[in-house]
């Protein structure tokens, strides 16, 4: 039973990765996984290193990393949404009587461990192509934060991915969220120089906890002593995921009411 | 001649229209805006002048390179996508002066990002750089920008011959930044990837500004780094055309698969 259970899930997966995720062929893939995310740090650090010196470079390395982990996750899951309308298959998924819950959580399910390589990725770039150390790093709470950063991340990019049906465009929204996570998150731009607004804002933004914690960790502090915001991050990711899936039963009722979304 | 100017006004002004849609430019738009800010929150900050001066030129450079690199990459993909290559190889007008057209276009049509990028700059400095040479910085910001033309000039024919796919250009664009040393000098750059900068003019280009900018080197400096970048323009101009003969070659001996 669970068996079977679980090859539906795999099965839906693998598919809407598969038909909706446009940047699956081989160049594409190693173009984002492996080869963006650690130029997009060295952009950066190297500015950081020249504009202020050795220290910031290893403050912006840590906060691109993060920032690297946003727009792939982003990137991938919003144009899926996008091109399940523009490729006409949205009117089947809502003619089906499949699970909803699990359409909606399997859009973002292989993209999850994408992001997580990606990171992993940027950090060994960090590492070995711009010789940062990271000595005394808490390891085992620097990797819970970028799990909670990336599974809140993947939940905050469903939410925004239902925007995408009804508005025909994945590509500015990313653009919009670009500029939100370089500015509000602290992965370049430390909350506290922030408008206080704007730095409740960022608040709301998954990474921003989990960036703290996960400076934090990288200093070297214990578990215990970056719960709060591992908390945080958690709590940011939980709202999105009842949010999200709000949405996307809110869209799919619209479009049974008023026979929306039926033509790209 | 003559023929060839009108081809090369109908498609610089085709090019152009398609550009100016909502999506064509918002999209990029609040991409450049996004690194703009990042930027100018570093640098301008920073009371550095030498990086100030660096990224004042090197940012909106950054901008047209993200973009120029990526619609003209796709240009005759594009064409051949929407079926319209094979009239556009019928026609007596070669296709890398259709495609050099439309390779201007873009770039004229950044000119909003890279002036967006400016603004944002100057709001996080508070003040312009000043500049020790304004006719060598002119001459050197030219040459920059004919450096990103003679690269994304490449990536058309590029690209179509090797079948290129969503997210193509997705490490080739911050790449182009980073080896460019549009936000630095490239000499900050790892080994390996400080010599991959010298094969691009940009980063020639780009010495050539600082030197500009900030009076440093003498005037033999400026002039090898000008002459350097010229070359290398020259060369990847030649090299896009030998890739644009290949592209043609191959349509007309395997079909452009156009009509599908």
């Amino acid at each position: 039973m669970i068996t079977a259970a679980a090859k539906t899930w795999y099965r839906q997966a693998l598919l809407s990765y598969k038909g909706l995720f446009l940047w699956l062929n081989w160049p594409g893939y190693i173009s984002n996984i492996f080869v963006r995310p650690v130029l997009l740090v060295m952009m950066f650090s190297l500015t950081g290193k020249f504009a202020r010196g050795e220290e910031a470079a290893q403050t912006f390395a840590i906060g691109m990393s993060a920032y690297g982990i946003a727009n792939l996750l982003l990137g991938g899951i919003m144009q899926g949404f996008y091109y399940e309308r523009a490729f006409a298959t949205l009117s089947m998924l809502f003619a089906s009587s499949g699970s909803r819950l699990q359409n909606y959580l399997c859009r973002g399910a292989l993209h999850w461990p994408n992001a997580l390589l990606s990171l992993a990725i940027s950090l060994l770039g960090v590492r070995f192509i711009l010789g940062i150390e990271f000595e005394g790093a808490n390891w085992v709470a620097v990797s819970l934060a970028f799990v909670l950063i990336t599974t809140s991340t993947t939940l905050f990019a469903l939410t925004l991915g239902n925007l995408c049906i009804p508005i025909r465009d994945w590509q500015a929204p990313y653009g919009v969220t670009q500029i939100a996570f370089l500015t509000l998150s602290g992965a370049i731009i430390p909350r506290d120089d922030l408008p206080v607004g704007l730095r409740e804002l960022g608040g709301l933004l998954p990474i921003t906890h989990g960036l703290e914690a996960a400076r934090a960790a990288f200093d070297g502090a214990s578990l215990s002593g970056v719960s709060g915001d591992l908390l945080l991050e958690a709590a940011v990711g939980a709202g999105y995921a009842v949010l999200g899936y709000a949405l996307f039963r809110v869209s799919e009722g619209y479009a049974r009411r008023t026979g929306a979304y039926e033509m790209t | 001649m003559r023929m060839y100017m009108r081809a090369v006004r109908a498609a610089f002004r085709q090019q152009w229209r398609e550009q100016l849609t909502l999506q064509g430019t918002l999209a990029p738009l609040l991409s450049a805006t996004a690194l703009a800010i990042g930027v100018g929150w570093i640098v301008g900050r920073s009371e550095n002048p030498a990086a100030l001066s660096h990224v004042f030129v090197g940012v909106p450079l950054m901008g047209l390179w993200q973009m120029g690199v990526f619609r003209t990459g796709w240009v005759l993909e594009s064409e051949r996508f929407q079926g319209t290559l094979d009239l556009m190889l019928t026609t007596r007008t070669p296709v890398y002066v259709v495609v050099f057209a439309k390779t201007l276009a873009i770039m004229a049509s950044q000119a909003v990002t890279a002036g967006l990028a400016l603004v944002i700059l100057f709001a996080f400095a508070g003040e312009f750089v000043s500049v020790d040479s304004v006719p060598y910085l002119f001459a050197s910001s030219l040459l920059a920008i004919g450096g990103v033309v003679a690269c994304s000039f490449v990536f058309a024919p590029f690209v179509f011959l090797v079948g290129g796919r969503g997210g193509f250009f997705n490490a080739i664009m911050p790449l182009g930044t980073v080896l460019s040393g549009f936000l630095y000098p490239t000499g900050l750059l790892p080994p390996v990837f400080e010599a991959m900068a010298r094969l691009l003019p940009t980063s020639w280009a780009m010495e050539g500004v600082v030197r500009a900018t900030r009076g440093s080197g003498t005037s033999v400096d400026l002039a090898t780094d000008l002459a350097v970048a010229g070359v290398l323009i020259c060369a990847y101009l030649a090299l896009a055309a030998v890739l644009f003969r290949k592209a043609e070659e191959r349509v007309r001996i395997s079909g452009s698969l156009a009509v599908f």
